[in-house]
């Protein structure tokens, strides 16, 4: 997947995760409107594209300055000895320049000036500049870019990784560093070549384009990186296990795992974390077992999905078996398998802690990772059953944004591109890196190179080797078409099978487990090819397009007749004789002039880009343009999108959990709060607390309390309670509604009494069924085990059974104290008379919270309603942080945020959200009637 | 049997402030009892610890002969009609009315039944379908009452019920309650304000200030004996004449001296006011005992010489505003005599009616 730095010191990592595609993070941009804010930064950077530039020259007096902008730039302030060493290679680069530029382009600027500008070209001078641009936060390098780019605002060096690469190329985001004209590419030498690129980087540079022809596309940046893994030594000493040596086997991996993992210390053989990108831990396996994930069948000139090999199928079943595995501990609880799924970023503490064993890094070539050798070893990824290996390949690469113009601009990123790394440049990382007291973790091909030969023996034994093998038989991350879907479309087989495991459902007779395995690789198989190449069969192609022919013509109708109901709505009532009274634009003149500001915002910043958007969704849009028109495809495609329908399923799911978590409890407390006797203040404010909290905190807070060890806050709550204790609470909870339900069914409400009995009945069960393992529990009766505690951790956001209600719970959780004030601010305005009243005819507790308050705040609960309603389903920045969609938690705003920013596919996603929007519809005309009839009728008659 | 006992009822809300004072009080079964005084007396407070609205402090509330201090009050067996009807707006009619018997799970059809009962007496059967927002103040008041009476329960209790109404609407309302009492012949403990009410409307009468109780008794022993200065003040339309003076022996016998207004003593009154000789005492005599027919009729019933300052003709009799010196006072004499502004009369001050209080203490002393 990503390129990682690892920076060890004394077996401490300092990981910098500069390249995870969507870890979990809050974007607070996820938050509005999806169609909204989608169509709208994209509006946003159109308008702003102008405004931002990227490399410039500037006249001075006495000299020219070139300006460059570049992706990223060392931070001179970082005492980091690799930073330091980046920051005097710049240096070194900007001395050099006016040199370089003299003798290579000093004198074909100076002949033809119409073509580089009429500057000044005796003194020239070099000025790096960071790129700074939107990025969404925990988007990684793989959104900043996009975004940057689709604003017309890139930088003129642009960071290139390889799943993406296919669809930079493509999509004509990068220059070509080949043509004839530029010498850019043929400039280096054969020496140069061979020192700077990797022999199996090549293809992945030097691909075919838009135009059907070969070009180099991008360069390698600070070398290949390989994946190797790192072994705590005081663990494996701890269980009595030998160090393993570069000839391990999965068997010999399996059996070093099953040893030292035991989940009651919180120790786990290693961890993966869940999430689309799962699979960059599986990629590993199936390399291993000999297999490939996509090829290139050059016949049809084409990329195709071969996961579904039997190599695949031994990897996903030793993958399966390593993570999801059924075992019991010596306390007799209920294991999992011997890996720490996590949804966060709990690796690096558990490392650090000593509580795992192994740690699958990247290894970089020119800096191997800064170990401690007395804890920590290295060794090569196992070999597979036949004997093969096969550790990824990755390498940063840089490329030159195609939208530059400005040949001088272009020649300078080339020149800062090529002196990047060099020898010279080599060279002097090196240097500063021996100086710095690093010389022994560098690679040694670089150390004898350069001079420092004594340095070698000081370095930890092995990780030469162990590099040379990990780039041996390593395979670059794949790359072509679509690949940034790659690592999603691996996911799949591995979650689903996890699932069948943990359900038992997995059948344990080797064949047809193998048998079984297979079907789910071939199902996923046959999906990515259609996803990632996109081929539709003719009939297929008209079965979508009348139905999206249909669907267009339903969505034009109800956003028409949601036009019409605002303007009928709002339109200015008739006067008392029945005669239209007009707007009275020369009566009011002034109040119009007051609310234009806001009236232009509102179509500057919000219909004006949705119109200007909204024609994405019929267009196989490009970014640099070139789009074409696809008319109702997108639409068909989306609507025959199973993917697309399960995350709408979800968004249903979660705005359920969400209008049913969020929407009633606040009132419940807010008449509690109204109610209780004492300390009034004390519970408002313990109850308003959390809501101060910013949601990034409460989202890391949270994800804390649901550690899926029982480490974790709320497993070590829920383990500490006993299979009574949850009894009890179904018993209460059932009995509570029970009586809502009862009191309902008194008052002749028969469908409410149903709906509360109902819900008595899923809460009840909810309680009840973290009981029922309990008591499940082999060998017992269930009688014998009403004292016992869970025989296992709940994997709160890992179970798809438990992760949308998880998502929820913060919600709720900071949502109650504010949510609740507007309650207590209405209940106020309640007369004591009606709670005397109902006293004295007899109403209890439950029964003055149905027919007093609830009728009374009735106008505020379906205001309340529609805005938690609506709200559910565009917000998706909980998700996003929480699970990242993994678990079944992907809802329809998530899956069109990532449709559009991660894959580039804005076509589809302004379908989507259009779609959405059409569902949604209903529910929009309903608020508006609210807020009129709010307006016009309720105020001024209380009584 | 409905009685209602009080038996040193004591209510504060913290400190040593008492809201109400040692309340000492039995309602007879089928009494029309009223609470009157001014706001901030006391009286509602008593109704709501009657009704378990409040907690009782000290003392002891039973009804029916059951202790209920801790009794909740939907099972006191009580009805209760607010100032501000608290009717439940989301409600018809018929629900409101329904709502206590539902809640007390009554069949279907005897709710039916009461409700109907309750509306034709009330006279609101046609709007039973309306919602409270739908309907007059005088309307929602009526619904308000039936709420009560659908429950028949023995002890009714009215908060000052005709506060929101107009003028004309609360004569009228008043006048259906006392109909209803009779009717109905339950308990009732009425609390108001107004003064016209009490009198009108209960069979005994608490007369509340700050928390203590004045006076109880039935309307005409409060208009003719009233015990103390303040009920002497607040009964009665317009209110009685009070005089400052000092109870002195003169050539003639004993008199009240208000210097510039001088009143003969009735014998019968001379022993227990000659403990006062010297002293500051105040006289009360109502309106009608000065310069009436009945005052001037009387033989030997001293004349006062005073200034007419304002003339009020009401019909079937005239108030003068008067004043003598320092003192002013209010005359109510025969229509047909006539006097203007500025005129000096002499009018008859019935002395055998006059009252006598201690300022000191208040209380009266003949």
């Amino acid at each position: 997947m990503g390129d990682r730095i690892v920076i060890m010191n004394d077996g401490i990592i300092f990981q910098v995760d500069f390249d995870a595609p969507r870890k979990t993070r809050a974007s607070s941009l996820s938050r509005s409107s999806r169609l909204r804010m989608l169509v709208g930064i994209w509006g946003l950077l159109m308008v702003l594209a102008p405004l931002a530039r990227a490399g410039w020259v500037e006249d001075l007096p006495d000299k020219t300055v070139i300006h460059l902008k570049i992706f990223q730039l060392p931070d001179p302030s970082n005492p980091d000895v690799g930073a330091q060493a980046d920051v005097a290679v710049i240096k070194e680069l900007t001395r050099r320049f006016p040199a370089v530029f003299a003798e290579r382009y000093r004198d074909v600027y100076k002949r033809h000036p119409e073509k580089y500008g009429r500057h000044c070209w005796d003194r020239v001078e070099l000025v790096l500049h960071k790129f700074s641009g939107i990025t969404i936060e925990g988007m990684g390098m793989d959104s900043g870019p996009l975004m940057a780019i689709a604003g017309g605002m890139s930088p003129d060096v642009i960071y290139v990784n390889f799943r993406q690469s296919d669809t930079y190329i493509q999509q004509g985001f990068l220059y070509p560093l080949d043509k004839p004209e530029d010498k850019y590419f043929s400039s280096l030498t054969a020496a140069e070549k061979a020192f700077r690129i990797h022999p199996k980087i090549m293809p992945v540079i030097d691909r075919k384009g838009p135009d059907g022809q070969k070009h180099i596309w991008a360069m390698p940046m600070g070398g290949i990186h390989g994946k190797v893994v790192l072994y705590r030594k005081d663990l494996l000493d701890a269980n009595n296990i030998p160090y393993p040596n570069n000839d391990w086997t999965w068997d010999d991996f399996f059996a070093i795992c099953q040893k030292v993992t035991d989940p009651g210390q919180g120790i786990y053989a290693t961890i993966y974390q869940i999430g689309f990108s799962e699979s960059w831990y599986w990629v590993t396996y199936l390399w291993s077992a000999g297999g490939e994930v996509i090829e290139y069948d050059n016949a049809r000139d084409e990329w195709r999905a071969v996961f579904n090999s039997p190599a695949g199928v031994q990897a996903l079943d030793f993958y399966t078996r390593l993570c999801n595995e059924i075992w019991y501990d010596k306390e007799g609880r209920k294991r999992y398998g011997y890996v720490l799924r996590d949804s966060s970023s709990e690796n690096r503490r558990k490392w650090e802690m000593g509580q795992m064993a192994f740690y699958t890094t990247y290894i970089n070539e020119k800096t191997f990772a800064q170990i401690n050798p007395d804890i920590t070893g290295m060794v090569a990824v196992p070999k597979g059953p036949g004997g093969h290996r096969g550790a990824e390949l990755n390498s940063q690469m840089q490329g030159i944004f195609a939208g530059v113009k400005d040949p001088v601009i272009r020649d300078a990123a080339w020149e800062y591109m090529r002196f990047l790394d060099c020898e010279d440049a080599v060279r002097i990382r090196t240097s500063i890196q021996v100086e710095g007291g690093l010389g022994r973790f560098i690679n040694p091909r670089y150390l004898r190179m350069f001079g420092y030969e004594d340095i070698v023996r000081l370095a930890p034994k092995g990780i030469e080797e162990c590099f040379n093998i990990a780039i041996e038989t390593g395979r670059p991350e794949p790359y072509g078409r679509n690949c940034q879907l790659v690592y999603d479309m691996l996911t799949k087989p591995l979650v689903k099978a996890a699932q069948m495991t943990i359900a038992g459902t997995m059948p344990t007779d080797p064949i047809q487990r193998a048998e079984f395995l297979q079907s789910i690789l071939d199902e996923y198989a046959y999906e990515t090819n259609e996803k990632m190449i996109g081929r539709v069969s003719p009939r297929e192609l008209l079965k979508r397009r009348i139905s999206a022919g249909v669907v267009l013509v339903l969505i034009v109708i109800a956003f028409g007749f949601v036009f019409r109901n605002i303007a009928k709505v709002f339109a200015p009532p008739p006067s008392a004789t029945g005669v239209p009274t007009g707007w009275g634009f020369r009566k009011y003149l002034w109040a119009y002039v007051i609310l234009l500001p806001a009236i232009l915002t509102i179509i500057m910043w919000h219909y004006l880009p949705l119109l200007l958007g909204s024609k994405l969704a019929f267009q196989d849009y490009r970014i640099m343009g070139g789009s074409t028109w696809v008319w109702v495809d997108n639409f068909g495609a989306v609507l025959w999108d199973l993917e697309w329908w399960a995350s709408v399923w979800n968004s249903v799911r979660y705005c359920v959990l969400v209008v049913s978590l969020s929407f009633l409890p606040p009132v419940i407390l807010a008449v509690l709060l109204q109610e209780i006797p004492v300390g009034k203040i004390l519970f408002r404010t313990l109850f308003y607390l959390p809501a101060v909290i910013t949601g990034l905190v409460v989202i890391y807070l949270w994800k804390s309390f649901y550690d899926p060890t029982e480490f974790g806050v709320l497993n070590a709550v829920v383990l500490a309670i006993p299979a009574l204790g949850y009894i009890a609470l179904a018993v209460i909870f059932f009995l509570i509604l029970f009586f809502f339900a009862k009191r309902l069914y008194i008052h002749q409400r028969y469908v409410l009494a149903l709906v509360c009995l109902a819900a008595a009945g899923i809460v009840g069960w909810f309680f009840f069924s973290f009981a029922l393992p309990i008591l499940n529990q082999p060998g017992a009766h269930w009688y014998q085990s009403l004292l016992k505690t869970a025989p296992e951790p709940s994997r709160w956001l890992l179970d798809p059974k438990t992760a949308m209600f998880c998502c929820v719970l913060p919600m709720v959780w900071a949502g109650m104290g504010p949510g609740c004030l507007i309650y207590l601010a209405a209940l106020k305005g309640i007369a004591d008379d009606f709670y005397e009243a109902a006293d004295i005819d007899g109403a209890t507790f439950i029964d003055k919270i149905l027919f007093v308050v609830i009728p009374m705040l009735k106008p505020l609960l379906v205001i309340q309603f529609v805005g938690v309603f609506i709200s559910s389903w565009n917000s998706s920045a909980f998700i996003l942080a929480m699970t990242g969609g993994a678990s079944g938690t992907t809802v329809a705003g998530l899956q069109i945020f990532y449709k559009a920013y991660m894959y580039l596919k804005f076509g589809p996603a302004t379908a989507m959200a259009w779609i959405l929007g059409f569902m949604l519809i209903g529910f929009t005309v309903h608020q508006l009637r609210i807020l009129s009839r709010l307006e016009f009728k309720t105020t001024g008659d209380k009584k | 049997m409905a009685e209602v006992i009080l038996d040193h009822v004591w209510k504060s809300y913290g400190g040593n402030l008492w809201a109400v004072n040692d309340f000492n009080l039995t309602i007879k079964d089928k009494e029309f009892m009223v609470f009157v005084g001014p706001s901030g007396c006391g009286k509602s407070t008593t109704l709501r610890m009657v009704a378990g609205l409040e907690e009782i402090s000290k003392g002891a509330i039973s009804i029916a002969g059951r202790v209920v201090n801790n009794v909740p009050p939907k099972d006191r067996d009580i009805a209760m009609v607010f100032q501000n009807y608290a009717l439940y707006p989301h409600m018809t009619v018929y629900d409101n009315m329904a709502f206590g018997l539902k809640l007390r799970k009554y069949k279907r059809a005897e709710i039916e039944s009461r409700v109907r009962e309750a509306s034709d007496i009330l006279g609101i059967t046609d709007y039973l379908h309306r919602k409270p927002k739908a309907l007059s103040g005088g309307q929602r008041q009526r619904v308000a009452v039936g709420r009560a009476i659908v429950r028949k329960p023995k002890v009714f209790l009215f908060d000052e019920p005709l506060s929101n109404l107009d003028a004309k609407m609360r004569v009228q309302m008043r006048a259906e309650i006392i109909k209803l009492h009779a009717r109905l012949e339950a308990t009732m403990i009425y609390v108001t304000h107004d003064q016209v009410e009490a009198m009108t409307m209960g069979d005994r009468i608490v007369v509340m200030k700050d928390g203590v109780v004045l006076q109880v008794a039935t309307p005409l022993d409060l208009y003719e004996n009233p015990a103390n200065l303040f009920v002497a003040g607040f009964i009665g339309t317009p209110p009685m004449n009070l005089f400052e003076g000092v109870i002195r022996r003169a050539a003639e016998g004993w008199i009240f001296d208000g210097e510039t207004l001088q009143v003969a003593l009735q014998p019968d009154m001379q022993d227990k006011l000659a403990a006062y000789a010297e002293k500051k005492v105040v006289m009360g005599i109502r309106p009608e005992h000065v310069g009436s027919p009945v005052a001037e009729n009387t033989v030997g019933a001293p004349k006062i010489k005073a200034r007419v300052d304002v003339v009020e003709p009401m019909g079937a009799e005239t108030y003068l505003y008067m004043t003598a010196g320092r003192h002013t006072f209010i005359a109510k004499i025969d229509p047909h005599r006539r006097c203007a502004m500025g005129n000096e009369l002499h009018l008859a001050f019935l002395n055998a009616k006059a009252h006598f209080f201690d300022p000191a203490t208040t209380s009266l002393i003949v």
